[in-house]
């Protein structure tokens, strides 16, 4: 027998059980989205909170079948999640329609909204030539120069069938969310700067390159090799900036001050307050590492408010210092008052002194119950 | 799209270059994680997991390597830890003495032989059978060496060890899996 042979055998057993159909892609798609990853943007954001950066989320969706958008996009995007869906439906959301147009690449900032967990901006980049732009900077500041943080986005270029749009080539859109917790007080309205820098996206050269087939010849290296300089961030083709100023109102949340200590798997975790606004529901924990190696922990949570049991939440979470975490739920329950459930189920850690990187699971519950005013 | 397509789009967060890295990868990656765990389900949990982890740990790849050894060590690390999490196999060390010897002469005769469909179903399960016997890391050494085709230096980078370590687990993860096809062999040799 050949080693021929012995390869066709593994192969033949590995076929046999897993066959050329298989597609994980739909159960991965399920967890990419609550998981979420620091986009590019949350990464170069001044003043950005560290877990705030670790954690947040931009989901560009161009996929799918072509179909033509009945509403306009960004409020599409803002009924992509459940908080948002309701501030849209409940005529929350403030039409601002403020176009600037700098170097051919036009942004308009279309609708914005304020609440005590978060600031919400939507807006539209249209590149000229069908040349496509995406944000590489944005900063929002209040009339007292308070930067608020950026968390979570969504956005969207080409076509989604999930959105049932297909946008021109050139232009796309996304929504951006901004922690609200800066916010003092209780002001009815929130005077705000939104300044945006955008960059041109280019594809890597490699990847304008033919595909290779089975059928063309082997790659040989040339005579004379030309080394093009890498692009310097200096020499990046970075548009604007992009200045809006705007007013919208905001919505103070319902506080309920907690407190409670609950220690499980010996960890003790704090629940110090619950904010419940339109848009977003979110527990502040803090809890020390159970392990000295786990440089982060995230916790896993659930949440039960009155009349919503059988109800999941998407959430996300972010670390607003050492050692404390805020866990964002992003379902509309502004208006359930009374006794609420909050369970963090496990506590994950990853042990970055391990390469590749290790997840630590803490079984609990911990358990609180309190009660929203 | 192409792959420094994809791989520009995720590091960018667009969860649409993910989509095609799973779409080229997903099936080798299964596939590749089963024969070390033996498990279908178990690997599509670790090939899930890997294309997650790769997701959000895009920022450390060097978009001018090639994705799928960079994937799949990942996958294969992540079936052994499994595996053996599974097993709680402990016999990992066979005996390293004795003359090497090529697996592909171990298994049947080597003429073309009476290879009717029951047979070359026998072996299969033969070697299956011996590919269980063999621990996690053994395992995921052949899988390495004959399902994918990677020579000695390339298994070396994509198990993170050195060569010699590397030839040494080829060479004990061979002799064992002799040791274990030994029946195979014998009534190979007595047609």
């Amino acid at each position: 027998m050949k080693e021929q042979q012995v390869t066709q055998i593994l192969q033949e057993i590995a076929e046999q059980e897993v066959p050329d159909n298989v597609d994980l892609w739909p159960a991965i798609q399920a967890r990419v989205q609550p998981r979420r990853r620091s986009p590019r943007w949350a990464q170069l954001m001044p003043n950005t909170r560290l877990g705030w950066a670790l954690l947040a989320l931009v989901l560009f969706l161009a996929l799918g079948a072509v179909t033509h958008a009945v509403a306009p996009v960004v409020v599409r995007l803002f009924q992509q999640e459940a908080g948002l869906r309701h501030v849209e439906q409940t005529n929350l959301v403030q039409e601002l329609n403020l176009s600037q147009t700098v170097d051919g690449v036009t942004v308009t900032l279309e609708r914005a909204y304020a609440d005590a967990n978060r600031i919400v901006v939507g807006y539209i980049i249209k590149g000229p030539n069908g040349q496509r732009y995406d944000t590489h900077r944005l900063t929002l500041t209040d009339a007292a120069g308070t930067v608020f943080s950026a968390t979570i986005g969504f956005g969207v270029t080409g076509q989604s069938d999930i959105l049932q749009v297909s946008l021109p080539p050139g232009e796309g859109a996304e929504v951006i969310c901004f922690d609200a917790a800066p916010v003092e007080g209780t002001p009815t309205e929130l005077d705000l700067r939104l300044v945006m820098e955008l960059e041109e996206f280019v594809l890597p050269p490699a990847a304008l390159e033919p595909p290779l087939t089975p059928d063309s010849p082997p790659a040989e290296p040339p005579m004379v090799v030309v080394l093009e300089p890498l692009p310097t961030p200096e020499e990046e083709a970075i548009v604007g900036p992009f200045t809006f100023d705007f007013s919208v109102p905001f919505i103070p949340g319902r506080v309920a001050e907690v407190n409670q200590t609950v220690e499980a798997a010996g960890v003790a975790v704090r629940l110090k307050r619950v904010v419940v606004t339109p848009s977003e529901t979110r527990a502040y924990l803090r809890f020390d590492s159970p392990s000295g190696e786990a440089e982060w922990w995230m916790p896993i949570a659930m949440l039960q408010a009155p009349g919503e049991e059988d109800q999941s939440y998407a959430g996300y979470m972010g670390s607003y210092g050492p050692a404390s975490y805020q866990y964002g739920f992003l379902a509309p329950l502004y208006n359930r008052r009374g006794e609420w459930t909050l369970t963090v189920t496990e506590l994950v850690g990853t042990d970055l002194t391990q390469q590749p990187s290790e997840d630590i699971r803490l079984a609990g519950p911990w358990v609180f119950r309190f009660r929203v005013p | 799209m192409e792959e420094q397509e994809a791989i520009a789009r995720l590091k960018r967060g667009d969860i649409g270059g993910l989509e095609a890295l799973v779409r080229k990868y997903q099936v080798q990656a299964v596939r590749t994680a089963y024969l070390i765990a033996r498990d279908r389900a178990l690997a599509e949990d670790i090939v899930q997991a890997a294309f997650l982890r790769a997701y959000e740990r895009i920022g450390q790849f060097d978009a001018g390597r090639p994705f799928g050894p960079w994937f799949l060590r990942s996958v294969v690390n992540d079936a052994v830890k499994t595996a053996a999490r599974r097993e709680r196999q402990v016999s990992l060390e066979a005996s390293s003495e004795g003359e090497e010897t090529p697996l592909a002469d171990l298994l049947a005769d080597p003429g073309p032989g009476p290879a009717d469909l029951a047979e070359a179903a026998e072996t299969r399960q033969a070697v299956w059978a011996a590919l269980g016997r063999l621990s996690p890391t053994q395992r995921a050494t052949i899988v390495l060496r004959y399902y994918l085709d990677l020579s000695e230096t390339e298994m070396a980078d994509e198990l993170a060890c050195p060569p010699g370590t590397v030839k040494w687990r080829l060479h004990a993860a061979r002799k064992r899996l002799r040791m274990l096809l030994r029946p195979l062999w014998s009534a190979a040799s007595g047609r």
